[in-house]
């Protein structure tokens, strides 16, 4: 074996062996000691540096790592196709192991936050507590419509990937993204501004603020996340790296994508139209 | 679990709370009528995970009901109209359909005439009538659903066309 081919070799082990998603993993400790330290009042400055740490991490490893990806897909795609017995690069149809277990560890984590939540709200015995204010349903409701229209968009990027259809993939995923970010900018644009600024309501206003901005801020948190894992799609729809028998990718974001609106539809029943408040 | 089914469920779910919840519970020429049951009669089209989607979407949605906590027993006359819808999916989709509008729309009068006190008589009129105009309204959209390509059932065709040429062999 030559020595080129070795170094080719050696270059491609150490893309799909990263070290970064440890290193990133490890680091998320530091971030959160810094914003308890920050948000606690503790060690202001200690938290502060921590936080920007983390930040400078995360931009290493984008500077470094991200930029990468792309040639590391493209690769191994190439090399997948010269294996003598051709495999399927991406799992379709049935949930992976990896996804179920993602989806699980969310459906946790969004069970514990409501079970606070109905917890808080049996405490009190009338809710939402006296003095707080009422909150509009409006933007919700038109929240609510553009989460399912994306939902509806997402899986027609998947339908056209099951038919070949690139443009479509690409289109199905680039509609679903600007619904995400509309849904994002009714929330943070106007509904947001209006109940802190106007009305008063912040997360320091009682448990039934800081319960309101916790949950509908840890969903935000979601959809924002959703978006950016969409835009990664969009990125690979336009290299034509989803195929009829090979598209897992884009299946595992629309699973997720659909677990982000199911868990809305949640909030806001219970969260604006007071549903199990009898 | 299939990717499908979950989307199927979600969406399911989502027009029934966006259908009921989020466009809100029409009064029209003293009908009741809830905007979210038009998609019982897809339950034909996309089975089981529709179907549960369906109880969830209605579940959650009826938690937050003015007529109380006994409107989450709509759930279960629902969960009994819509086994109608899918067990009858073969022979007749709206007939399937009008004993799920018939069954819910009963129960419903029951629980407007308990919580408002409304005659049973007029409750009836406006509940039954209000889901009976839902159901031929998703059977329409049932049907117009069918006619587009990815829901034309061409793969049950070509495998049933499969197997009575293997038959013949």
């Amino acid at each position: 074996m030559s020595a080129e081919t070795n170094a080719h070799a050696a270059h491609e082990e150490h893309e799909e062996g990263s070290i970064w998603p440890a290193i990133v993993g490890l680091n998320t400790v530091a971030l959160i000691a810094g914003l308890i330290l920050l948000l606690k009042g503790i060690y202001t400055t200690v938290g502060l540096i921590l936080v920007f740490y983390f930040i400078a991490v995360v931009v290493v490893f984008v500077a470094f790592e991200v930029r990468q990806w792309q040639h590391v897909i493209s690769s191994f795609f190439e090399r997948l196709q010269k294996t003598p017995i051709p495999a399927e690069p991406e799992k379709i149809g049935s949930v992976g192991f990896p996804t179920a277990l993602f989806l699980l560890t969310e459906a946790a984590f969004f069970a514990s936050a409501f079970g606070a939540y109905f917890l808080i709200r049996s405490t009190f015995p009338v809710w939402p507590p006296p003095g707080a204010p009422h909150l509009e349903n409006f933007i919700p409701r038109i929240q609510t419509i553009i989460l399912l229209t994306s939902s509806v968009t997402i899986e027609l990027a998947v339908w056209s990937a099951k038919r070949g259809n690139n443009r479509g993939v690409l289109a199905g995923i680039l509609a679903t993204m600007v619904l995400g970010i509309v849904f994002m900018g009714l929330k943070l644009g106007i509904e947001w501004p209006r109940l802190i600024y106007e009305l008063g309501f912040t997360p320091a206003s009682g448990f039934y603020g800081s319960s309101f901005y916790i949950l509908t801020g840890v969903h935000g948190a979601h959809v924002v996340g959703g978006i950016i894992v969409l835009a990664i799609a969009a990125g690979r729809a336009k290299l034509g790296h989803f195929k009829p028998k090979s598209h897992g990718f884009l299946d595992a974001v629309s699973l997720y994508w659909n677990f982000v609106d199911l868990i809305w539809l949640m909030l806001f029943l219970i969260i604006w139209e007071g549903a199990f408040l009898w | 679990m299939k990717y499908s089914d979950f989307a199927v469920f979600v969406l399911m779910a989502g027009f029934y709370v966006a259908g009921t919840a989020a466009i809100g519970r029409i009064e029209v020429a003293g009908l009741f009528i809830k905007p979210g049951e038009i998609v019982s009669p897809l339950i034909a089209l996309f089975g089981v995970p529709a179907l549960l989607g369906f109880l969830f979407g209605q579940f959650m949605t009826n938690s937050a009901s003015p007529f109380g906590p006994m409107d989450l027993i709509t759930t279960a006359f629902a969960l009994a109209g819509l086994l109608a819808i899918y067990f009858m999916r073969r022979r007749s989709v709206l007939l399937g359909a009008l004993i799920y509008a018939v069954l819910t729309g009963v129960w419903t009068a029951y629980l407007i005439s308990t919580a408002t006190g409304a005659l049973l008589s007029e409750a009836l009129v406006a509940a039954v009538g209000g889901q009976l105009i839902m159901v031929i309204a998703g059977y329409l959209v049932y049907s117009w659903l069918r006619r587009l390509e990815p829901f034309r059932p061409i793969h049950a065709q070509s495998i049933e066309q499969q197997y009575s040429e293997y038959e013949k062999r």
